[in-house]
């Protein structure tokens, strides 16, 4: 015998008394299924990066274009083509300085033709560097990089165009935060009507079953070959470019993977007990499907639209890119990297900041996407 | 299995009469003529000349027929932009560098997502898990334009180490190519590293294990051979975004591929490309999606293919 049992004998313990139904209270606050996923999403630093990142870009959407006072429409002329410059950030960049590139025999030469060309005073030229001397390049001409403080060359001193101005002299900040909510718009919506019919439809055809089913299905199996690609150029050729049009074709095809999904959550759970039990009570169809079905796959559903919103904002945006999107004036962050392509070897900065946005917030809704799936599917969790 | 085959063809041609029937209605239903850039040049007289020649002038109903004969002869009609010259014959000129860029980004694209999604699989939550993560979600988040406009911005613009754009011999694939091939590695990766995490888990792993096996062996021999089989299913994902991207990537690459031509297409009207385009988009998009049912259904015994889905 060890010196442990010996030290701990029955007698030196005592019982305490508990009340009969003690054994049976939980110990832990009882959690519904929902409390339970926020709790897991919480736990999910990602997802909640994520979704900071699209609440932040959501509230910069709508608070953004009234921030300075510069509007979405009009040109400027004068103002066209002003790299950012913000107040107080000068020394990180935000100086409203544009590099141009200039090629000329001599170095000299390259500045002249470049002052000519941009319409620039001299005395505003801030620096010169020659980036590739007449020995190192194939035509044998002086590639000059001159760095010139266009806000005061224009006579702008007093403006500060945050992102800068585009070839019209409007305000990118303000185009790109509108351009903003229009993607967001169109994530929602197509988010929305997508999963209106896609979970009817699929609620509907797992849960007649036989030839409603098959019938439904065959339809499906037909369009599901069409690529979504093919359906939204058509639409958007037929109807005219913009975003009705973008919305409705987007919705052709975009519930199938949904209505996929409830179809085959809905043939899984109508074997079940509880159906039957419900069944046997005398509910109705309709209050089967409703209260006892859709809440069951409400989980697959969220998550299925959580991706569906990055592809929707994708769609739109190479849409707009391929030209067969919105149509100028309005913008949408897919036309403003579309005319952004234009120039951007020389004004990269409209390029940046609308890829930039788009690509945050295609990266929240994904990583958010990801976390939900995780936090409401524990099963599916890989 | 016969059986199972001749029905997904049926399937299959009857999704092609659809998408034919709706690609020609739509195209009735446009505005404008193929003649508008010429308006104002042109007279009535020598405009009626035109649509005469080019059919245009017959009943909805002929020339839907006309077109349907055509089609199932591999004639796809004559193309209104560039003189006389058959649709079937722009495509076959302009289907090589598509169909170059294409396998180069599928191969390269998928090679790399395997490696990198098992690699995140072995060394599971280690930081070369989480970022592989990562980069697969920038992946499949960040749109093939924005990237190739940054890819094309610094190794073009700024850095001249690659040709900014043109197709003129190998060294003008790159760019495109690693463009087009974010995704499909991004989204094999992804794919790869749940999977292998799942067979990873799996009671015959744990057997391998326990008998002894070396960890290069379980790796190699029994868990990547199981999981790769199931990675078969995003080649569909894969060729619509191959699809979406030649659009775009030929545009600022200036590669003259199918998409570009599609895209300028559209805007000057050319319906018989339009069509002929939309139609081969899709025989690739069906024939991929049927090719990976019945390749999964080969490879894998345990899925059983039967007639119905229910």
């Amino acid at each position: 015998m060890d010196n442990g049992t010996k030290k701990y004998n029955a007698e030196k313990f005592e019982r305490v008394h508990l009340p009969d139904d003690a054994n049976e209270e939980l110990s832990r606050p009882q959690l519904s299924f929902w409390k339970d996923a926020w709790i897991r999403l919480c736990k999910n630093t990602g997802a909640i990066t994520g979704l900071i990142v699209i609440v932040f870009i959501i509230l910069m959407a709508f608070i953004g274009p009234f921030m300075n006072d510069y509007t979405n429409e009009g040109a400027n002329y004068d103002a066209a083509y002003l790299p950012p410059k913000v107040k107080g950030l000068e020394a990180i960049g935000f100086d409203g300085m544009q590099t141009y590139e200039v090629q000329g025999a001599t170095e000299e030469e390259a500045i002249e033709r470049g002052l000519a060309g941009y319409e620039i005073e001299e005395e505003y030229v801030q620096d010169t560097e020659v980036v590739i001397t007449k020995e190192e390049s194939e035509d044998g001409y002086v590639t000059v990089a001159m760095e010139v403080d266009i806000y005061a060359a224009r006579g702008l001193e007093d403006q500060y165009f945050w992102f800068g101005t585009d070839s019209m002299g409007r305000d990118l900040w303000t185009r790109i935060w509108s351009g903003t909510q229009i993607s967001l718009y169109i994530g929602f919506l197509a988010a929305m009507i997508d999963m209106v019919i896609g979970v009817i439809y699929g609620g509907i055809s797992g849960y007649y079953g036989g030839r409603t089913d098959n019938i439904m299905q065959r339809i499906i199996e037909i369009l599901s070959g069409i690529p979504n690609l093919v359906v939204v150029i058509l639409m958007i050729i037929l109807l005219k470019p913009g975003l009705i049009a973008i919305t409705i074709a987007l919705t052709i095809t975009g519930w199938i993977g949904m209505a996929r999904i409830v179809r085959g959550q809905v043939l899984k759970l109508k074997g079940q007990e509880f159906i039957l039990a419900a069944r046997t009570l005398g509910a109705n169809d309709k209050r089967i499907l409703m209260k006892h079905l859709i809440p069951n796959v409400t989980g697959m559903i969220i998550i299925n639209t959580m991706f569906t919103i990055p592809s929707a904002i994708f769609f739109e945006a190479f849409l707009s890119f391929i030209g067969l999107g919105l149509q100028p004036p309005i913008a949408s962050l897919g036309t403003l990297i579309d005319t952004a392509f234009d120039d951007y070897r020389v004004f990269p900065y409209m390029l940046l900041y609308p890829a930039v946005i788009i690509s945050l917030l295609m990266i929240g809704f994904n990583i958010l996407a990801d976390g939900l799936r995780d936090a409401l599917d524990p099963k599916m969790r890989k | 299995m016969a059986k199972y085959i001749l029905q997904r063809l049926v399937y299959m041609f009857i999704t092609l009469f659809v998408i034919a029937t709706a690609t020609f209605f739509l195209m009735q239903l446009l505005p404008g003529s193929p003649f508008n850039e010429l308006g104002g040049k042109m007279t009535e007289a020598q405009e009626q000349i035109l649509l005469e020649e080019y059919g245009l002038n017959d009943p909805v109903p002929v020339q839907y027929a006309k077109y349907m004969l055509g089609m199932v002869q591999g004639d796809l009609g004559v193309s209104f932009q560039y003189d006389n010259r058959s649709v079937t014959d722009i495509i076959l000129d302009r289907i090589g560098p598509s169909a170059h860029l294409g396998a180069q980004a599928l191969i390269i694209g998928s090679i790399l997502g395997i490696i990198l999604g098992m690699i995140a699989a072995i060394r599971h939550n280690t930081w070369v898990d989480y970022s592989s993560n990562v980069l697969a979600v920038i992946g499949i988040s960040i749109p093939s334009f924005v990237f190739a406009g940054l890819l094309q911005y610094y190794f073009a613009v700024q850095w001249r180490i690659f040709p900014p754009s043109f197709w003129e011999g190998p060294i003008y694939t790159v760019l495109p190519t690693i463009s087009l091939l974010i995704f499909p590695m991004a989204i094999c990766a992804r794919f790869m590293r749940t999977e292998m995490l799942e067979v990873l888990g799996s009671d015959y792993i744990e057997l391998a294990r326990a008998k002894g096996v070396s960890n290069s062996s379980i790796m190699f021999k029994h868990a990547l051979r199981n999981a790769l089989i199931p990675v078969i299913t995003v080649l569909g994902p894969i060729t619509v975004s191959l699809m979406t991207g030649t659009l775009v990537i030929e545009q600022i690459f200036a590669v003259p591929g199918i998409g570009e031509q599609f895209v300028r297409s559209i805007s000057v009207n050319d319906y018989p490309v339009i069509m002929g385009t939309t139609m081969l988009f899709s025989v690739l998009f069906i024939l991929v999606i049927l090719i990976v049912d019945l390749l999964y259904g080969m490879i894998d015994p345990r899925i059983r293919i039967t007639g119905g889905k229910d």
